[in-house]
């Protein structure tokens, strides 16, 4: 038979294309980087079948969930499916996942608020979790999922173009834990965080001295960017998820993780984002429980367990993990488990009375006003026409009322007064006379002298 | 349209063509580009419609005169003795050159109404307007009029067909930055049906991937640090400068020419040739050499439209005459070429803006080769006595390469920079303020690339030079690596595709189309 010029052409064509396809699979799971803890716990998970209780989510859930600890409470095998930087699109692959070899009672999804703040999910998940899955139309649904929403179809393609291998180690590691996780682990072990462990069943404790509370100071204020609304994107997202806990068999229960207090005053949307997904849930009959809003006597504040602005040390985890354990025993027994909450945001707001940071804004003539200062605009233009003027500023609830004290750090870091608690909200001085001197603020939260007091330090111009 | 959408286009374009029937190839051709260039931008469609008719009509209304003065000619050819003839033909061109120049001045009359209208009200001190730039009328517009020239000056037959006419203007792979084809040796390829040859898909893939490879791994990765450095020169000494000017030959070089790969490659999907455009202009061993080699049909059109016409003006030859009498016959011989010369290159600066940095580049470029011109004499003096050994040597090409490099690096200073005045400050720096701390000192790395992109950048850089230096020596990359054997050919391709793939630009780089387009 004679060939056909076109047809044997583009055949070849084809062929050669394929090819190179296979080169990009190869690439994508053998030439990246790979995420040791996250490859630990997908290998773990995936050759286990006794999981009765999966907690799924991002590393929040991996950072704060001791499933240990969760499965001699509960009596239910728990393991932290986890992949971190995931939103919904790796949750639910990573569960579809974890239904090839487990058949759960009950699956918990933990979101933050950054799961929900945009439909789309970050890059960086998907090269954690995708060469990883082992079903190709799982692999395909979530490649398809995320770039339906952000249209980085080349860019997730390609994922060895922004995760690849730095180096022939690199390329070790990702062999190693591809075909032997743990041995590899074992190996990698030694020159990783001695502070971080992997504990097994998805678990990782950190047990570190570092406290998020000058992160908090400097950070936290300059948020600016993040819109907490429930999309309608994420809402057709958790119907999937739920659909595909119930073909299944799996009871779901979404957890709201509770985020560090500053967030929760920085960020009124943060509450919003709550409520609206709270009121999804109740409306899709799945229960949802807020742990912003857990009362001191199911879980303290913890805040000083934070390490950084939103992971937690061991111990923080173990208070939350029982404090969890409390409300799942209860619900899974058909107690009722509200009154271990606040009832609303007013009510936990009300229970806040200390201010978690502060700063001081040296005032730019001319500059524009940000009306969320609580100096008054007409008074502060006027001083700063014939002096330098600061202005003290924290995070805090409407119901309080702060108060400042202003103190010159000396170089001995001794402290001069320049301006004590109550007397005003600014600081006022002759021009350019705390020039490369340390302004220190202090903020506490007036009638509440007991609650701790916070300070910043702003090095003058 | 993006490069990824343009590509894909281009193939499914091309996947068309060849199912298409023979006799309405061309029309297709025509569709898709009318297609392609309504998607940049539908409200640049009425320019490119206004050049092509204007200038269908106008070669068709010289044609015409032309042979309707033929036609009386031979008519009348008993009663009219030699002075009536020579009226008649006097008559006809008259009227032949009133279209002319009324379809010339109509059409670089826009051009230059929609490029210097603003530069100029600005220069002037008033507020600039925001008027539409299409997408590569300069092209488009020079190729037209080369194609009045050539019809006007009886090279060849007006096209009678607007359509096949509409086409030769709008050739979808053209239009984003040339080359500035001639009519007689692309119209009939365009008509032409072509059969379909996997050879043509091979070559023209090849070719594809080496643009996309130049533009994407190396203009746009090395343009961060190019803008970071020309537009806040004030902060860096000498040594960056002096880097941030071969980035900008590097950059340049790669965003033009392989833009003109990529174009040439999409033409030969179709079994088209386009003439090609560059040949390795860093080879050059003189500045003549260099615009020899680099955008071929600009110069090519600036000799024959401009440079031509212009030496043979009769002032110029006068003068040359009277130079010849004063000076000597080769100063007089080299005269009309070196004021030819500075005319041109005048006009090219002036076609690349209208600032006075684009002014002084074309005049640096053309007085260079002016002087050189004027002093050949004193070149072959010097060169035979230097001798035939040392002349032929490979040094000495080394040396007259890196001579033209260095004065071709020179003008890019006014070039790149925003302003004349930076331009000046800049080189002043070069000589005078080098700050070689900065190249150690942490600042190579504030400039938009990190040390990853370096290396990716100095990789590819090689690769770029070791294939120039193959080519430069004669060997025919594309037909090499096609004529390899299967197995070879396709590890060797597939290497290059996952560099390319693994190194390129995304999307939210900070690098826009082409270069080109815009002018």
């Amino acid at each position: 038979m004679k060939k056909h010029p076109i047809l044997s052409g583009m055949a070849k064509l084809a062929l050669f294309l394929l090819g190179f396809a296979l080169v990009i699979v190869f690439a994508n799971t053998h030439l990246i980087q790979t995420d040791t803890i996250a490859r630990l716990t997908i290998s773990e998970m995936q050759q286990r079948s006794d999981i009765e209780l999966a907690l799924v989510g991002s590393s929040i859930v991996r950072d704060h969930f001791n499933a240990q600890l969760i499965t001699e409470e509960t009596g239910k095998t728990a393991f932290c499916a986890t992949v971190p930087t995931a939103s919904m699109p790796a949750s639910i692959a990573l569960t579809r996942e974890l239904f090839e070899t487990n058949s759960p009672e009950w699956v918990v999804l933990v979101t933050e608020p950054y799961n929900f703040i945009t439909v789309r999910e970050a890059t960086e998940a998907q090269y954690k979790l995708m060469p990883f899955l082992s079903d190709p139309a799982n692999m395909l649904d979530y490649y398809l999922r995320t770039c339906k929403e952000d249209g980085y179809y080349l860019d997730r393609l390609l994922m060895m173009r922004g995760f690849g291998a730095q180096s022939i180690s690199d390329v070790v590691k990702t062999i190693g834990l591809r075909y032997f996780p743990q041995k590899m682990y074992e190996r990698l072990l030694p020159d990783m965080d001695p502070t971080v462990s992997y504990q097994g069943s998805g678990f990782l404790r950190h047990e570190t001295d570092e406290r998020a509370d000058d992160l908090i100071r400097t950070v936290i204020r300059e948020y600016t960017g993040y819109h907490y609304e429930l999309f309608d994107g994420s809402k057709e997202q958790l119907e999937i998820y739920k659909q595909l806990c119930e073909e299944n068999g799996a009871k779901l229960m979404v957890v709201i993780y509770p985020n560090h207090t500053s967030h929760a005053l920085a960020e009124p949307g943060f509450l919003d984002y709550n409520d609206s997904l709270m009121k999804f849930c109740a409306g899709m009959g799945v229960p949802c429980f807020n742990f912003s809003f857990a009362r001191p006597e199911l879980m303290p504040n913890l805040d000083q367990y934070f390490f950084d602005l939103y992971h937690m040390v061991g111990d923080g985890a173990d208070i939350l993990s029982r404090a969890f354990t409390r409300v799942f025993n209860a619900y899974a027994a058909g107690e009722d488990v509200s009154g271990l909450f606040y009832e609303n945001r007013w009510q936990y707001l009300d229970s806040l009375n200390f201010t978690t940071n502060c700063w001081i804004t040296a005032y730019q003539p001319g500059s524009e006003w940000n009306p969320a200062l609580e100096q008054d605009e007409a008074r502060v233009t006027d001083l700063a026409r014939t002096q330098d003027v600061f202005l003290g500023d924290c995070n805090h609830y409407v119901m309080f009322r702060p108060e400042y004290k202003f103190v010159l750090l000396e170089q001995d870091g001794s402290e001069t007064l320049l301006q004590d608690y109550g007397a005003d909200t600014l600081y006022a001085c002759e021009p350019g006379a705390l020039s490369g001197q340390t302004l220190r603020l202090y903020a506490r939260i007036q009638g509440h002298e007991d609650s701790g007091e916070v300070w910043y330090d702003l090095l003058v111009e | 349209m993006s490069l990824f959408t343009l590509i894909v286009f281009a193939f499914l374009c091309a996947g068309l063509y060849y199912l298409c029937p023979d006799r309405f190839k061309w029309v297709l051709l025509l569709l898709v580009s009318y297609i392609y260039y309504s998607y940049c931008g539908m409200n640049a469609l009425p320019f490119m419609l206004l050049t092509t008719l204007s200038t269908w009509a106008g070669a068709l209304c010289i044609g015409a005169i032309g042979e309707k003065s033929k036609a009386e000619l031979k008519a009348r050819k008993a009663e009219l003795d030699a002075a009536g003839k020579k009226a008649l033909k006097a008559k006809a061109k008259n009227r032949q050159r009133i279209v002319f120049w009324a379809v010339l001045l109509l059409n670089f009359g826009v051009l230059a109404l929609l490029k210097y209208t603003s530069p100029v009200l600005e220069a002037m001190g008033r507020p600039a307007l925001n008027l539409l730039l299409p997408l590569g009328i300069s092209f488009y517009t020079f190729q037209s009029m080369g194609y009045l020239i050539d019809v006007s000056n009886g090279k060849y037959a007006p096209e009678k067909n607007p359509a096949k006419f509409a086409l030769f203007v709008s050739f979808f792979p053209q239009l984003i930055q040339g080359p500035i084809a001639r009519h007689d040796q692309l119209a009939s390829q365009l008509t032409t049906p072509h059969r379909f040859e996997m050879t043509n898909i091979h070559r023209g893939a090849l070719l594809m991937l080496w643009g996309f490879f130049k533009k994407k791994v190396i203009a746009d990765r090395a343009l961060p640090l190019v803008n970071a450095v020309f537009e806040n020169h004030g902060e860096y000494g000498g040594a960056v400068i002096v880097i941030a000017v071969l980035f900008y030959s590097l950059q340049q070089y790669c965003d033009f020419s392989g833009g003109i790969d990529l174009v040439t490659g999409i033409a030969e999907l179709f079994g088209i040739r386009l003439a090609p455009n560059f040949k390795r202009p860093y080879f050059a061993i003189s500045l003549g050499d260099f615009w020899r080699r680099w955008h071929i049909s600009l110069g090519a059109w600036m000799r024959d439209y401009v440079f031509y016409p212009f030496a043979l003006l009769k002032p110029v030859s006068k003068l040359s005459k009277s130079a010849k009498a004063r000076f000597g016959a080769a100063f007089g011989r080299a005269l009309p070429a070196a004021l030819g010369n500075i005319v041109v290159f005048l006009l090219v600066g002036i076609w690349h803006g209208a600032t006075m940095n684009y002014v002084l580049w074309g005049l640096y470029n053309g007085l260079i080769l002016a002087m050189s011109a004027l002093l050949e004499p004193l070149y072959k003096r010097a060169n035979e006595r230097l001798g035939e050994r040392v002349v032929s040597s490979r040094a000495f090409y080394v040396w007259r390469v890196l001579r033209t490099f260095i004065i071709v690096n020179i003008g890019w200073y006014f070039d790149r920079a925003l302003r004349a005045g930076d331009a000046f400050a800049m080189l002043g720096k070069t000589f005078f303020a080098p700050a070689f701390a900065q190249l150690s000192d942490g600042t190579l790395l504030e400039l938009g690339l990190m040390n990853s992109d370096y290396a990716i950048l100095a990789w590819a850089t090689l690769l770029l030079i070791a294939v120039s230096v193959l080519q430069e020596r004669g060997m025919r990359i594309r037909e090499r690596v096609l004529a390899l054997p299967v197995v070879p050919r396709v590890i060797l391709l597939y290497v290059f595709m996952y560099f390319v793939l693994a190194n390129f630009m995304g999307a939210n780089a900070a690098n826009a189309g082409f270069m080109y387009a815009i002018f």
